[in-house]
């Protein structure tokens, strides 16, 4: 039964309690579930060729075994079976595969298998997670089959393509625009039909990357900018009376207020859902332009969808059918992350304390093909265990990673590559995530150039800035978009005198991370670098 | 009958109807009242408008009030209907539309200018009422779309996007439409005179009762009792009968004549009649509607009930259930499942045997987890919906989809979740009714009890028909059965395998009893997987099994018997924990009608095949033949007591010895004579003294083993020569376990170097776990060890090895054993035998010729402890035991 159907058939409390009773759980029961269906996905994994090129041989047969015998895994543990797409190797057949950009990977793209069980559990949470955001307290949500959806993402076979699928499967919600229409679009066309179509037949949900949908959300003022020079009647033509009858009233106030009109004038959004990293830079902006409070949920391309806030908006639930949670406790991840070779512990779901930060390890459930995978992201627990369930914040990518308003995720390695296709004489650099004053992401790259090329060639802060840009957006289709799409220029250089990076290990005994290092560390190189600065003021103004 | 009065007294009877039976039906919710009142308004209109058309005391007016007051009251009670069906918290218009409709029934009152009082109109005898309404009637129907306006909007604010409860409503809508409608068309010049109001009121009010009723607030049955039915029926007929009294009274008194007292009886008589026709039509009515589907259930119900505890077998009760079931409710297929003793809840019983039959659902299982907090039968399609759903596996989901399960029962009994019945679809088709889940829960309710008991049951008699430790047949059972087995196939053949093993008295002793067990168990399980299902394993004695085999010949029980004991012989070799001896067995194999013409003799033949593997060296399967029976008759004839029928080989062996070292013979011998006198004045029985003269003569047979250069050594041993004597007791065990027989002096020969302390070897037993016998080897063996001249020493005298034996009393000796041999010692009973051998007639044994030899320096084993060889790298005596 579609739910739809459901609708009509069972009252409020009963859909709640089927789609979203899980919040009521407790964490006892949560982790039966859990458990539960984590002896499924061993049976099936352990069993499967995929699973036994990572077991090597071994058979867990119980969850303590399995976290024994499976060390962590990433994408390169499974890259050999999945990018040749081996159907017959996996733990249960496939019936789509998802892709995504493998920044920094062998491969420019990762794929992932989704299977029937993963795709029914999909639809369930995505459900779920439609009642969740549009409820303003328990059970109260808000759904309607004539809704409108503003849809600001990307089609299949991207991971994001699947939510119009699954939302065929259960209830004719209409996007903005249609889904087979929307593919054939450039991005800005497909969000100015979104807006035209919603203006005639309203937009009840809008569902996006914060900072994509930031964007979208500012191309209503430049679309109004556009029709300015149209008459009166072209303008109105197709908008339903009762948007023209806000968009008019809307106008009346904008005038007062001497402001522009806002998506939040036209439309009454009952829910507005955001996806991927650096929300927190864009749900305030996104507020203020909508007039509601932005969701956010968890998704991804591997682990499919994880979890959801509600009507609270502090911290996203994690459904319990989804994968098997484990986390990686901050001390020991920066401990990997010191010595890659050292395996860090993990604690399990019911396990996490309140205010911890962790970094999530998944077993994708239903013959998924990733187990104990390391996504790379990071979140801190709301909210223990006394409070009912855990809650989680997303806080960013791991610190290896930089991603930028979800878009783009330059690691190490894509640095290094650029630097060299680029032929600077850079001699040593060192990049951190950093924010602008507007709270806006970018990356902000230290870089020390070699003393013998200063005297040939040019090496101004603007020429290494263009120079790399060129390079990271010839390796990265998504860092180009960044520029494109959102007009972000994701890139700030600061140049170092020459000998920073040794002063700085002379100083510290050790050398400055390359990727994000603690702002402290960024001080002290900083500091490295006006000490140079006196040291050779001293050596001069002496000299002279 | 005039005026319309028989529709009034139609509707007036509807809402007595109604209003008597929600009387006595359970209230679970506040919307059950409020359609009381709502009952109570419309008697009150319908009521005050049919004593006004009868014109009854006090007057018209009266009544014309009374039925207004219900008429505007109405809306007002509707209204909150509406929310309390809706269950709707808010609805802030409730007190102030009271005090409205309230306000326009005095105003009304006062004025007579909303709805004047009717004009009476005498028509042919009867009465008609004419209103004359002006336009201030529309001012109340104006409030009264007002107000259902404002139920309109909550309405709609409560059913947005729940369409579920809208559906609920429509009925109660269509409530609303026809009453508004019946009360406008009233006013209409068409329908003057016809109380057309009153006949919507009763539509709205059927219209109400079937929403409560589709909203499962209450059974029909549950209504419709028998004093109910009677109380309706007098209503009724009361109300029915009133306008005919008066005729019928005159028709009997002026027109037949009859007295006016004659009259008034026949009257009251016919009234009776006419009731108690009523009451029988209504019973009829109401049985045929409502009660005969759930008569007949229940006439299933307590039908199954009464022959379901008659029954004692699962099996049974669970086709009973089904066959109940799929002929009350045509079930397709029906499936139980019962918990098992590991937990789990494995299939036991399915309506189609060529069924899928490898179901079992874990105690963690999702549904278990349900049935355990909720209890109650379950749709599929509805526990589907439920979170717990979310932990099930995707192939139990294809299975209950493949076997099209729609409906599942718990058998729950005293909290217990006995088991669970899957039930498919219908064969007719259509879903489960609510009224289906009742019957399937109450029938459940008895068979799960009647399952406890039968558990209960079956649980007892198998405990009293399995053996404890391994699961399999118990000894009397066994019996039992291989009586019946050999009725059962005189005309066929029978087989009784007899399976012993072999040195499992050493094995115990070596390993422990809880090793012993789990070799036990292990046989037990390999004999189980084995057989068959006709046939049975049974352990009849501590370490002997059987296998009836019905339809078996003799080879091919032996077969079978022998694979059996090849599986048994790699019990060890799987495990690599620890380095186990190989366990063997010795098994017979006798058939009939082959062999054996009774059940008794099959056992006995079986039984004689084994005694003659043990003969032969064990570790073999022989099948019954006339040589077996011939060689047991030869034994029969030839037996003579224990020792001397073992006599010959203990010669051969301690000559054996006497070869390698000349010492340990006559040590041997001493220690033999000792031991049979120290077990004999410890007041043990004869063949106790027999073992312990046995197993000193052959207690140090493992030094047949020894490298002659450790033996013979004077000098000290290294620890590694002292480890390789030290393996001359299990050397001496290994020995002795293949001698037919002779292994009733393992134990003693194994624990004759054990210290009554703990601190000896080879298993460092301690006090009363020596077994008795190694404990008087370990007191004689040390004594003729200390007064023995040696190589590395001069002899100790008799009273320092007594003085010596009196100190380690408690450490190294049993206290009572030590202090008995002392005390023999030294009133003469025995006489200690320095320098000299004890002869063999000495023993009371033939003599044997031993080859003369110089007598060696080389040590046998004393456990002494001051009086050691001295070992390299030890300390001292007294540190360890020493040779």
């Amino acid at each position: 039964m579609r739910f739809q159907e459901k609708l009509r058939k069972y009252s409020k409390q009963e859909l709640w309690d089927e789609y979203c009773g899980f919040l009521d759980l407790s964490p006892a029961e949560f982790m039966r579930i859990q458990r539960r269906l984590l002896m499924e996905q061993i049976e099936l994994w352990s069993a499967s060729p995929l699973g036994q090129s990572i077991l090597k041989g071994k058979h867990p047969r119980t969850i303590e075994e399995f976290r024994a015998m499976v060390p962590l895994t990433t994408y390169d543990d499974y890259a050999p079976m999945l990018l040749s797409r081996q159907a017959k190797s996996l733990p249960a057949e496939p019936v789509l595969w998802i892709q995504t950009t493998w920044e920094g990977g062998v491969h420019p793209l990762k794929v992932a298998p989704y299977t029937k069980g993963m795709l029914d559990t999909y639809k369930r949470n995505v459900i779920a997670v439609l009642m969740m955001c549009t409820a303003k307290h328990k059970g109260d949500f808000d759904i309607s089959v004539t809704d409108h959806m503003l849809y600001a993402l990307a089609p299949l076979p991207y991971a994001t393509g699947l939510l119009p699928l699954l939302f065929k499967d259960e209830i004719d919600i209409e996007f903005l625009p249609p889904v087979k229409e929307a593919v054939k679009m450039s991005f800005q066309e497909r969000n100015i039909q979104g807006f035209k179509m919603g203006m005639k037949k309203g937009i009840e949900y809008s569902f996006g990357v914060g900072s994509v949908l930031y964007y979208v959300s500012q191309a209503l003022t430049s679309m109004q900018e556009r029709q300015k020079g149209k008459s009166f009647l072209r303008r109105i033509k197709g908008i339903s009376p009762s948007t023209m009858w806000r968009y008019l009233l809307a106008r009346r106030k904008c005038r007062e207020e001497n402001r522009e009109l806002l998506p939040k004038d036209l439309f009454q959004l009952k829910c507005l859902i955001v996806g991927g990293t650096d929300n927190r830079c864009y749900k305030a902006d996104l507020e203020k332009m909508w007039g509601v409070a932005p969701v956010e949920l968890f998704a991804g391309t591997e682990p499919t969808l994880v979890g959801c806030e509600t009507w609270t908006r502090d911290g996203v639930y994690f459904f319990p059918d989804a994968c098997f949670y484990e986390f990686i406790p901050e001390r020991e991840f920066e401990k990997n992350a010191a010595d890659p070779s050292y395996q860090p512990s993990t604690v399990l779901w019911d396990e996490v304390t309140d205010g911890g930060v962790y970094e999530i390890v998944l077993t994708i459930f239903k013959g998924g093909a990733f187990v104990r995978y390391r996504v790379g992201d990071v979140f801190r627990c709301v909210g223990g265990h006394n409070e009912g369930l855990p809650r989680f914040q997303y806080i960013d990518r791991v610190p290896q990673v930089i991603d930028i308003a979800g878009f783009t995720r330059i690691t190490e390695t894509s640095i290094r590559q650029a630097i060299q296709l680029s032929r600077l004489s850079i001699a040593g650099w060192t990049a951190k995530k950093e924010f602008t004053e507007n709270n806006r992401p970018f990356m902000h790259l230290y870089v020390e150039m070699e003393r013998s090329a200063l005297t040939t060639s040019a090496v101004s802060t603007q020429i290494l800035q263009e120079h790399l840009s060129v390079y990271f957006k010839y390796m990265d289709q998504d860092y180009k978009d960044l520029k494109r799409i959102l007009g972000l220029d994701p890139l700030r250089i600061t140049v170092l005198k020459c000998g920073t990076f040794a002063e700085y290990q002379r100083r510290f005994d050790r050398e400055i991370r390359r990727m994000n290092p603690e702002s402290s560390e960024i001080n002290d190189l900083l500091q490295c670098h006006e000490a140079g600065s006196m040291e050779r003021r001293e050596v001069k103004y002496e000299w002279i | 009958m005039s005026g319309y009065s028989w529709i009034s007294i139609i509707s007036l009877s509807c809402y007595l109807i109604l209003f008597v039976t929600f009387l006595a039906a359970k209230k679970t919710q506040k919307v059950m009242y409020t359609f009381m009142v709502f009952l109570f308004v419309l008697i009150f209109w319908s009521g005050g408008s049919f004593a006004m058309r009868i014109q009854l005391w006090p007057s018209v007016n009266f009544w014309h009030y009374v039925s207004l007051a219900g008429i505007f009251l109405i809306p007002v009670v509707f209204y909150h209907f509406v929310l309390d069906f809706l269950e709707e918290p808010r609805g802030g218009g409730r007190f102030f539309w009271l005090v409205v409709f309230l306000g326009l029934i005095i105003f009304n009152m006062l004025t007579d200018s909303l709805i004047p009082r009717p004009e009476v109109v005498q028509e042919g005898g009867g009465v008609q009422f004419i209103y004359h309404y002006s336009w201030q009637i529309y001012v109340v129907f104006l409030l009264v779309v007002l107000c259902w306006g404002q139920l309109a909007f909550l309405i709609r604010r409560h059913c947005k996007g729940n369409g579920a409860v809208f559906l609920q409503l429509i009925p109660v809508l269509c409530g609303i439409g026809a009453i508004f409608l019946g009360n406008i068309l009233a006013t209409l010049p068409f329908f003057q005179g016809f109380p057309l109001d009153i006949l919507s009121g009763v539509v709205n009010a059927g219209l109400l009762f079937y929403a409560l009723y589709k909203k499962q607030l209450f059974r029909m049955t549950m209504l419709i009792s028998r004093p109910n039915c009677f109380l309706l029926s007098s209503i009724l007929g009361l109300l029915i009968s009133y306008n005919y009294l008066l005729p019928i009274q005159n028709f009997l008194v002026y027109v037949i004549g009859v007295e006016h007292n004659h009259a008034l009886i026949i009257m009251a008589m016919c009234m009776l009649v006419f009731i108690g026709l009523l009451y029988l039509f209504i019973s009829l009515l109401v049985n045929a509607l409502f009660v005969r589907g759930d008569q007949q259930q229940g006439v299933l119900i307590a039908r199954f009930s009464q022959e379901v505890t008659r029954l004692l077998g699962t099996g049974d009760i669970l086709r009973k259930l089904s066959d109940i079931t799929q002929e009350a409710l045509g079930v397709y297929r029906i499936f139980a499942l019962v918990r098992m003793e590991g937990e789990d809840y494995k299939l036991l019983f399915t309506s189609s045997p060529l069924e899928e039959k490898n179901v079992s659902l874990p105690p963690e299982h999702p549904l278990v987890q349900y049935f355990r907090e909720n209890g109650g039968c379950v749709l599929q399609r509805e526990f589907s919906r439920t979170t717990m759903y979310r932990g099930m596996w995707e192939n139990e989901k294809q299975l209950f989809s493949s076997l099209g399960i729609e409906c599942f029962c718990p058998l729950i009994c005293e909290d217990e979740l006995l088991g669970i019945v899957m039930l498919a679809k219908k064969e007719e088709g259509g879903a489960y009714r609510v009224s289906d889940l009742s019957f399937l829960q109450a029938i459940s309710t008895i068979c799960a009890i009647a399952l406890k008991n039968a558990c209960m049951y079956e649980k007892a008699l198998n405990e009293a028909r399995q053996d404890e430790l391994t699961g399999l047949i118990s000894r009397k059972y066994f019996y039992e059965l291989l009586d019946q087995e050999f009725d059962r196939n005189r005309g066929g053949s029978l087989a009784l395998s007899v399976i012993n093993v072999d040195d499992f008295r050493l094995y115990n002793q070596l390993y422990g009893t809880h090793e012993g067990d789990l070799a036990l168990q292990r046989i037990a399980a390999i004999m189980k997987a084995s057989v068959e299902q006709s046939c049975y394993a049974a352990r009849i004695n501590g370490k002997e099994f059987a296998l009836i085999l019905p339809g078996y010949d003799i080879y091919s029980a032996k077969v079978l018997t022998e694979t059996i004991a090849a599986q048994i012989g790699e019990i060890n070799s799987q495990r690599n924990s620890h380095v186990r001896s190989r366990l063997t067995v010795s098994a017979g194999i006798c058939a009939a009608p082959y062999m054996a013409a009774s059940a008794k003799e099959l056992l006995k033949n079986a039984d004689s095949a084994v005694y003659s593997v043990k003969r032969a060296g064990k570790n073999a399967v022989l099948m019954y033949s006339e040589e077996v029976y011939r060689k047991e008759m030869e034994q029969q004839s030839q037996h003579k007591s224990g020792y001397s029928e073992h006599a010959s080989t203990i010669y051969a062996l301690t000559a054996a010895i006497d070869t390698k070292d000349h010492y340990t013979f006559q040590h041997s011998q001493n220690v033999a004579y000792y031991a049979s006198e120290l077990a004999k004045a410890a007041g043990l029985e004869h063949y106790l003294v027999e073992i312990a003269k046995e197993a000193g003569l052959l207690h140090d047979i493992g030094k047949i083993g020894i490298r002659e250069d450790i033996l013979n050594k004077t000098g000290r041993l290294t620890p590694e020569e002292y480890e390789i004597m030290k393996s001359h007791v299990d050397n001496g065990v290994n020995i002795i376990r293949y001698l037919p027989s002779l292994d009733y002096v393992i134990p003693a020969v194994l624990s004759h170097h054990e210290r009554y302390d703990g601190r000896g070897y080879p298993r460092k037993l301690a006090g009363e776990e020596i077994p008795l016998a190694g404990r008087i080897l370990a007191v004689t063996d040390a004594f003729d060890a200390m007064i023995s001249r040696r190589s590395y020493r001069e002899p100790l005298s008799v009273e320092r090895a007594l003085s010596i034996l009196r100190e380690e009393c408690g450490k190294q000796f049993d206290p009572n054993l030590a202090a008995l041999f002392v005390e023999m010692v030294e009133n003469g009973r025995i006489e200690p035998q320095i320098q000299k051998s004890v002869t063999l007639e000495k023993l009371g044994m033939p003599p044997v010729v031993v080859p003369d030899r110089p007598v060696s320096a080389a040590a046998a084993v004393p456990a002494v402890v001051p009086v050691g060889v001295p070992v390299e790298g030890t300390p001292g005596p007294g540190d360890a035991p020493a040779f």
